[in-house]
């Protein structure tokens, strides 16, 4: 063996380890770079941040797709959160049609079965609240999949929607009605954390008493 | 001086949050309210009206947080030694005692049963 082979063989070795291991890390990196998104998710304890709503919402076509632009906004948000989030959670707007929301507006004095009347000029701002971000200003295949199904135009109760009832039809009665911390489908932030602001994606979720949910 | 001045500020903002719950007292007068009476306030709170009572969301303690009944949601104690925020804003103390006379005796309180509960309430 020359000692020129020698050096030809250390080169050609360490060339191939070079590559080899360049190789792994290129793999790893990539691999962080496709995982990273969840990871942050779970860290926050079935809490999501705000910061990569929009990549979510491009990547997920499903429910989730529509997280953001169902609680809506404008310049009523902070009132409807105020007054209608004092008694439960302030139902993103996007979920209704804006005939559902007339019909609840106009019916404060018995709301399902509670007085939540308002003073006149309060009411009339959360109406166009609820009328500018209502589910048929909205994303139009996600407000036909709300009310395919629907009995009449203006349903009053989205946990009676046929679209509602699909999405929740495998979750067993000792997870919500037989569950003292949820005790109703109505309390959706008992599960969806992030309910109030739009955000209903599995990734949000969890049960009190059994953690994260898993279809 | 500067110390005045904050003392000052201090009895400003005290008198404003008071304010408002003496105003609304002086309105219920105006509407016919005889004097207020915090143990009538007090036994108005834990009477029953049909299987409701105030107690229903906001408990025996006016000290303690309370459940909407329906909703499970929680609701911040009503006495202002626990929560100073209470009784101090008119349209919320009017927007409250609309709704859940209402929805509690199934009709609105009269001025004088809004007064003795107010008057009752803020001693607590």
């Amino acid at each position: 063996m020359t000692r020129f082979s020698q050096y030809t063989r250390w080169i050609i070795g360490v060339a191939a380890l070079a590559s080899a291991l360049g190789l792994g890390a290129f793999g790893i990196a990539g691999a962080a770079r496709d995982t990273g998104f969840d990871t942050g998710y779970e860290s926050q304890d079935g809490y999501s941040d705000d910061h990569d709503s929009d990549d979510h919402d491009s990547r997920d076509r499903d429910t989730g797709s529509m997280k953001s632009a169902l609680a809506g906004g404008g310049p009523g948000t902070t009132l409807y959160a105020e007054e209608c989030g004092a008694c439960h959670v302030a139902y993103p707007p996007g979920l209704l049609p804006s005939t559902s929301w007339q019909a609840i507006m106009s019916g404060l004095d018995d709301h399902f079965g509670e007085n939540a009347e308002l003073p006149a000029d309060i009411a009339a701002q959360l109406e166009a609240h609820l009328n500018e971000n209502a589910s048929d200003r909205g994303d139009r295949l996600m407000n036909a999949r709300l009310l395919r199904g629907v009995a009449g135009d203006a349903p009053l109760r989205i946990t009676g929607l046929p679209y509602f009832k699909r999405e929740h039809d495998e979750i067993p009665r000792r997870t919500v009605e037989d569950n003292p911390k949820v005790a109703s489908f109505s309390n959706c932030d008992a599960c969806h954390r992030d309910a109030a602001r739009g955000r209903f994606d599995e990734d949000t979720v969890s049960v009190p008493g059994s953690g994260r949910w898993h279809d | 001086m500067r110390l005045c001045a904050a003392a000052l500020l201090a009895a400003m903002a005290l008198t404003a949050r008071a304010g408002d719950l003496d105003r609304l007292l002086a309105e219920y007068k105006g509407q016919g309210a005889r004097e207020f009476s915090a143990e009538s306030g007090e036994a108005l709170w834990r009477k029953d009206f049909s299987g409701k009572s105030c107690t229903s969301c906001h408990t025996d303690s006016p000290r303690d947080t309370g459940r909407h009944d329906r909703t499970g949601k929680p609701i911040e104690p009503m006495a202002p030694s626990v929560n100073p925020e209470r009784l101090t804003e008119m349209r919320q103390m009017k927007k409250w005692l609309l709704r859940n006379c209402k929805s509690t005796l199934g009709r609105e309180c009269t001025a004088q049963e809004k007064g003795d509960v107010l008057t009752w309430l803020r001693e607590q």
